[in-house]
């Protein structure tokens, strides 16, 4: 992936989410992932690069070309792009497989035949055939996560950004959808993840970024960031989450 | 402790009942002098049934469009939608037929009873099913705007694909309530001398030198709309509870 983030400001009211952000990231990295306090920044960058929000201040760049804030433009790239939620976000009055099939249909113009196949494909992909008629009501948190990657993934996104996408799960489902997730990077997926799991992020990861307080504290290959990190709060951060 | 709140509550109503019913039975109900007049209450339960049907389809229409008011991001248009809404709903029925009728209906030089009918309660209700639909549309949590935003759907799709099919379902109840209620309310259109069920049934009231011998079948004539109904909305909850 290429993406550039230039001098990045967003504020909520009085908060600053993010405070003159800059952020290289280049071939050959295909998995980034963010890593840092809750509160840092994490998913007011993601919702950024998902092209969710727009920043007050700064560009984004993609593929070296500056994407512009305007609403089309905006639409046109998560039209490109796949995006998860911690909490699943499917549509609780369609089924997994009306679920999948709904932006294939309405967004990339596809014929309700070949959206049945693509549906059922990424249903397949996984696991997911036995309960493709089933609402999300009817599934388990781990099932309904996988239905919303099998959607974002069926249209096929240059990037698939996943915003926590398992915090909100027991730990037996975390474990089932990391499976899901590396299984995807391995198949080549460009993705950006941010997490709390920090040996599956070291694990997954070909760049990570540490966030917090709005700015990039540290950047760098999994086995440095992790093993040597430079700075005191990057250190403090992970003598802290790594204890136990 | 709450065993015997429900005893009381029971014995309450079972006594209220039962005084009802031997008030009744035990007076001599004139039948008899009624049943010559049956047509004419026939006659008057089909019209309430026409201007009743006739004013769901119009004050759908109507609420709908004040529900477009309102939501709309043209702040003149909001203001008068909710204006409108206050006004109406801040007012009794009876004074506002009066007002059209005598008023507004004369100086637009309408004269059909049945076209005036129809037109005030539709303004009357319309006003309450924007309400309600309002609070169906703003109850669907924005996570599900987020997540169809997400996956590339434009405003208008979000619309139709995410946002109503869900708000319909919620809404559905309060909208079967309010239809009962607008049956119920036509029974005031017999001050503009309109001739349906309750003007008709004062009208066997008076031919027969009763006070009241028309509204034991009046109330039941109602009750036969409005039980039915009631039934529905029960119907159509439970088919839609899978939400939860």
């Amino acid at each position: 992936m290429n993406i550039e983030l230039r001098q990045i400001c967003k504020y909520y009211g009085d908060t600053h989410a993010l405070r003159e952000l800059d952020l290289i990231v280049s071939n050959p990295t295909n998995v980034l992932v963010l890593i840092g306090p809750s509160g840092g920044g994490k998913s007011t960058l993601m919702r950024l690069l998902g092209g969710l929000e727009s920043p007050h201040a700064g560009n984004l760049l993609f593929d070296k070309k500056i994407l512009a804030q305007d609403e089309s433009t905006l639409l046109k790239h998560r039209r490109k792009n796949g995006y998860l939620f911690q909490s699943f976000n499917l549509f609780p009055h369609m089924t997994a497989r009306e679920n999948v099939e709904l932006p294939l249909i309405q967004v990339h113009d596809k014929s309700a035949e070949q959206a049945h196949t693509l549906a059922a494909e990424a249903l397949a992909q996984f696991q997911l055939t036995g309960h493709a008629d089933k609402y999300p009501a009817q599934l388990s948190g781990g099932q309904q996560q996988r239905v919303a990657i099998a959607r974002a993934i069926a249209i096929k996104p240059r990037l698939l950004l996943l915003d926590e996408p398992t915090s909100a799960l027991d730990p037996e489902m975390t474990a089932e959808i990391l499976a899901v997730i590396e299984s995807l990077t391995q198949s080549g997926q460009q993705i950006i993840l941010s997490t709390h799991e920090m040996g599956f992020a070291r694990a997954v990861a070909d760049q990570v970024v540490f966030l917090a307080d709005g700015k990039i504290v540290e950047q760098g290959a999994p086995c440095n960031l992790f093993n040597q990190p430079e700075s005191k709060t990057v250190q403090n951060f992970l003598n802290k989450v790594m204890r136990y | 402790m709450k065993k015997l709140f429900n005893w009381f509550l029971f014995l309450i109503l079972a006594a209220g009942f039962c005084f009802f019913f031997y008030v009744l039975l035990s007076y001599d109900y004139p039948w008899k002098q009624i049943a010559p007049y049956r047509m004419n209450l026939l006659r008057g339960w089909g019209m309430t049934v026409i201007i009743s049907a006739c004013a769901l389809i119009l004050s759908t229409l109507f609420g709908s469009l004040l529900l477009a008011g309102q939501l709309g991001n043209h702040r003149p248009t909001q203001i008068l939608s909710r204006v409108y809404v206050e006004i109406i709903r801040g007012t009794p029925l009876l004074v506002q037929i009066l007002i059209i009728f005598y008023m507004m209906a004369d100086a637009a030089g309408l004269e059909n009873k049945f076209l005036i009918g129809t037109l005030i309660l539709s303004v009357f209700s319309g006003a309450y099913l924007s309400e309600i639909f309002r609070g169906g549309i703003e109850s669907i949590p924005k996570s599900q705007i987020e997540s169809a935003r997400a996956i590339g759907l434009t405003e208008m799709q979000i619309y139709r694909f995410v946002i109503i099919p869900q708000a319909i379902r919620r809404v559905l109840p309060a909208v079967s309530g309010q239809f009962a209620n607008l049956i119920k309310d036509s029974s005031l259109l017999y001050v503009i001398g309109f001739g349906e069920f309750t003007m008709q049934a004062r009208q066997v009231n008076a031919a027969t030198f009763s006070t009241f011998a028309a509204y034991i079948p009046l109330a039941i004539g109602y009750l036969i709309l409005t039980i039915p109904l009631a039934i529905l909305s029960h119907r159509l909850e439970k088919r839609f509870r899978y939400e939860h």
